[in-house]
Parts: structure tokens; C-alpha cells; sequence
């Protein structure tokens, strides 16, 4: 009975496959994992389908797949060594502030913060989305976004400002 | 009551930047406020300053989001042989001048502006010895040259671990620049060489995304499992379909090169689902 239960999981989580993928492989961009994205997304789903039988609540299979999907890329970029490029790809806003390079500001920012603002802005997570990928707590979410978007406002040249 | 808020009162202290963040975000919070702070960030130019910033930076903060290239390498070197290719291919002599490389300082300016000399199929040795054994040396010297050449995008064709243990690093053209740059960058522990390919890794992706958008087309005419990667040993786009009827062979070269593909029935992408699939 309860290997059907599991056999049941894994059909549907197969038919759910292109979408987990895709979400998954813009969340890897997000990450800053550039063109590794669809390889560590493919590792994450094959990964998860293997213990799908550790999942307990279905409706929980998206969270659970980003966390894999976060300390993959964690483990993946502590393997990267450092080299004269760069940051090669990054997942930033179109600059629309005109007087700084906004999506330099972004990438510029420190690791915990740029991924807050990368999955709450620029992927649509709400807020406990994001914090549950991270495994951190919704506070501690909300209060990186905070420090992000001080820091940013602070690059904001005084140029910029629009006359009161 | 906190000091912050006791100043206020006396006309003396700022708002607090999470409320300004708060009206920037929904400028109807601050129906809520005591008239006081209100009137506080209508009047006090360093608040109401600090809110345009932040409504400034919210619009661009919701709006589209790319994913760019930053601090890449100029390509200027290899694109275009002008005066600023050549200024830069100057400075990096600098650069490598002050390092105490100065033959790597001469072969860059012998190289700067140089087109493309060699046909496909050519090998340069970039690095001898032996492949590291350990999984952590393999993935620096996998991932340095994946680096190298992600900062390439128009000429990079991917690389492969050959069977004498050399990794193939291919490229489309200035395979002899590329090579040179190689040889200062790559850890002497990462035997390395150069191949001149026909396909960039970013035209086959393309292929590869063509015929993943095609998918429902090719499940119309019969097709069950298909199953595509990037083979740069061979500089094709590799695809599996099974079944591969005469029907799904046709749709599958129609408009596409077939010296790109590699087309078979042997395997599947993972999970039996179509492996390509662009973010």
C-alpha cells in the first residue's frame, strides 16, 4: 500500500517535471550558479524523486525542492575557485534609476542580502517563500531585505533625487 | 517611549528608515501615522529625500529582472582589433609586465588584433601532464576552464575530458589567443588543450531550446520520450527520441542544420521528459 502511495508521487512528480524544472533552473540564476543552473536543477529533481518518500506533505514538494535546490548551489560555489572574470552572470533589475548601475548595486551586495532581494523582487517569492528557501526565519528575511534596500538607497547619487 | 521617538517630539530626530521603506512600498501607511510624523517627512529634507530614493529604488526593484553579464572580460581583444582592443592589450601588458611575466607580456601584444588563422579540428597544447585522480582537483580544473570560457559566450564551444586525460577546451576561432591566455590561467596541475570547433556551446543551447519548444509538435506525431544534451566532443546537439519515426526525423531537420545534430533513439532525457529547457 504504501509503495503505491510513493509509485502515485513520482508519477505525478514527473508530470510536474518541465515546471519544477524551469522554476528550479530561475531560481539557479538567482543564485548565481550562470550556466550551471540547469545542471544543478536536473541533479535537485533526480535527487528529489529519490526521496520522495521522505516527503511528507505533498503540497510542500515546491519549498522542499528550493532548500535542495539553495544548499546545491551553496555546495556548488564552494567548489569555485576565485578567477581574474569576475562575477560572470548575475540575476539583477534592469537599471532604472539612471544615475548608478543598479544591477551592479545588487550584485555588489552581501550574499544573504542580494538572495533575499533576487527571490522576493526578483522572482515574485512572497516573503515566507523566500524565507523557507533560505531556511531562515521571516523575520530574518524581512530584515535582510531591509539592510538591501538601505544600502541601496544610500548608492542613490544625489543626482538622482527628484526635486521636492 | 525610545529616544528616538522622544527627539521627534522635540523636532529633533529623523524617521525611523523601515517606516519610510513602508510608505515607499504603500504610500497609504502613512494614513495611519500622528499627524506629527507626517508632517515630518513633508518637511524634513533629509526623510522626504530618503523616501524618493526608496520609491525610486522599489520601481526598479519591481520591475524586469535580467540575467547580465558583470565584470566579464572585455572581448574587445578578440572582436574587434581597434585602438581600444589595442589600449587594453597594452594595459594587461602592464599588468603582466609588473607581475614579471614579461614573456606573457610579448605574446600578448603579438596576439592582440589577430583573426582567426586556424581550421577546425586543430590542437593546441595548452597544459601538460597527468588529470588529477581527486574529485576536488577535477572540479578546479573543470571549473576554471568553464569559467574561462562562459566569459567567451561567442566562441565557446564547450569542453570534454579526453581519453589520455587532456581537457578539451574548443572554440570557434582565435583558437591561438585563447590558448595563450589559457596557458597564464589554467593550474599548471590541469593538462589542457585547445580545439578549433565549427558550432559555439551557444548556438547548439539554441538548437537545443528550438527543439524543446517543439515538444508538443513532436508528441503530436507519435513521439514518446525525447532526451537532448550538448555533446562537445563531437560539437553537436546529441538528441534521443524515441519512437524516431521517419515523420518525427523530418520535423526534427526541418529548418534545423543537420551537421548540427546527432539524432538517435537510443536513450532519454531524464525522468522521460524533454531535457531541454531554457530558465
Amino acid at each position: 500500500m504504501e509503495t503505491a502511495a510513493i509509485s502515485l508521487k513520482a508519477d505525478d512528480f514527473d508530470d510536474r517535471y518541465p515546471i519544477l524544472f524551469r522554476g528550479l533552473t530561475r531560481l539557479g540564476w538567482a543564485l548565481g550558479l550562470g550556466y550551471d543552473a540547469e545542471d544543478v536543477a536536473q541533479e535537485v529533481l533526480l535527487g528529489g524523486r529519490r526521496q520522495l518518500g521522505q516527503l511528507r506533505d505533498p503540497e510542500s514538494l515546491t519549498p522542499w525542492l528550493r532548500r535542495m535546490m539553495v544548499r546545491a548551489a551553496s555546495r556548488r560555489r564552494h567548489r569555485r575557485i576565485s578567477t581574474p572574470f569576475g562575477a560572470a552572470m548575475a540575476y539583477v533589475p534592469r537599471d532604472r534609476c539612471g544615475s548608478i548601475d543598479l544591477g551592479v548595486a545588487v550584485a555588489s551586495l552581501p550574499p544573504r542580502e542580494r538572495l533575499a532581494v533576487a527571490l522576493v523582487y526578483g522572482l515574485g517569492y512572497s516573503q515566507q517563500e523566500a524565507a523557507d528557501a533560505m531556511g531562515i526565519t521571516r523575520g530574518g528575511l524581512a530584515n535582510a531585505l531591509f539592510k538591501a534596500r538601505a544600502r541601496l538607497a544610500r548608492e542613490l547619487s544625489e543626482q538622482e533625487q527628484v526635486e521636492r | 517611549m525610545n529616544l528616538a521617538r522622544k527627539l521627534r517630539r522635540r523636532g529633533a530626530a529623523h524617521l525611523d528608515e523601515r517606516r519610510i521603506v513602508a510608505v515607499a512600498d504603500d504610500p497609504s501607511v502613512s494614513v495611519a501615522w500622528p499627524a506629527r510624523d507626517r508632517a515630518h517627512l513633508q518637511d524634513c529634507s533629509r526623510c522626504h529625500d530618503l523616501l524618493k530614493r526608496h520609491q525610486r529604488l522599489a520601481a526598479s526593484l519591481n520591475g524586469s529582472w535580467d540575467i547580465t553579464e558583470l565584470a566579464g572580460v572585455d572581448r574587445t581583444r578578440y572582436t574587434a582589433p581597434g585602438a581600444r582592443g589595442r589600449l587594453i592589450a597594452a594595459s594587461l601588458v602592464v599588468i603582466a609586465a609588473m607581475a614579471g611575466t614579461a614573456a606573457l607580456a610579448g605574446s600578448m601584444l603579438i596576439g592582440s588584433g589577430s583573426g582567426p588563422r586556424l581550421s577546425p579540428g586543430t590542437t593546441i597544447v595548452v597544459v601538460k601532464g597527468v588529470l588529477p585522480s581527486d574529485e576536488t582537483s577535477i572540479g578546479v580544473c573543470d571549473r576554471t576552464i568553464g569559467q574561462y570560457g562562459e566569459a567567451h559566450p561567442d566562441e565557446w564551444g564547450g569542453f570534454w575530458v579526453s581519453t589520455d586525460g587532456f581537457l578539451v577546451a574548443t572554440f570557434t576561432g582565435h583558437v591561438e589567443d585563447h590558448a595563450r591566455d589559457l596557458r597564464a590561467y589554467v593550474p599548471a596541475s590541469c593538462p589542457t588543450v585547445v580545439e578549433q570547433v565549427t558550432y559555439t556551446y551557444a548556438q547548439l543551447t539554441v538548437l537545443q531550446t528550438s527543439l524543446s519548444a517543439d515538444w508538443s509538435k513532436l508528441q503530436s506525431l507519435g513521439a514518446k520520450q525525447m532526451g537532448t544534451f550538448v555533446d562537445a566532443k563531437v560539437n553537436r546537439l546529441h538528441v534521443d527520441i524515441a519512437p524516431l519515426t521517419p515523420e518525427i526525423r523530418a520535423e526534427v531537420l526541418a529548418g534545423r542544420p543537420a551537421d548540427m545534430l546527432d539524432l538517435g533513439d537510443g536513450a532519454q532525457g531524464p525522468l522521460g521528459q524533454p531535457a531541454a529547457s531554457t530558465p
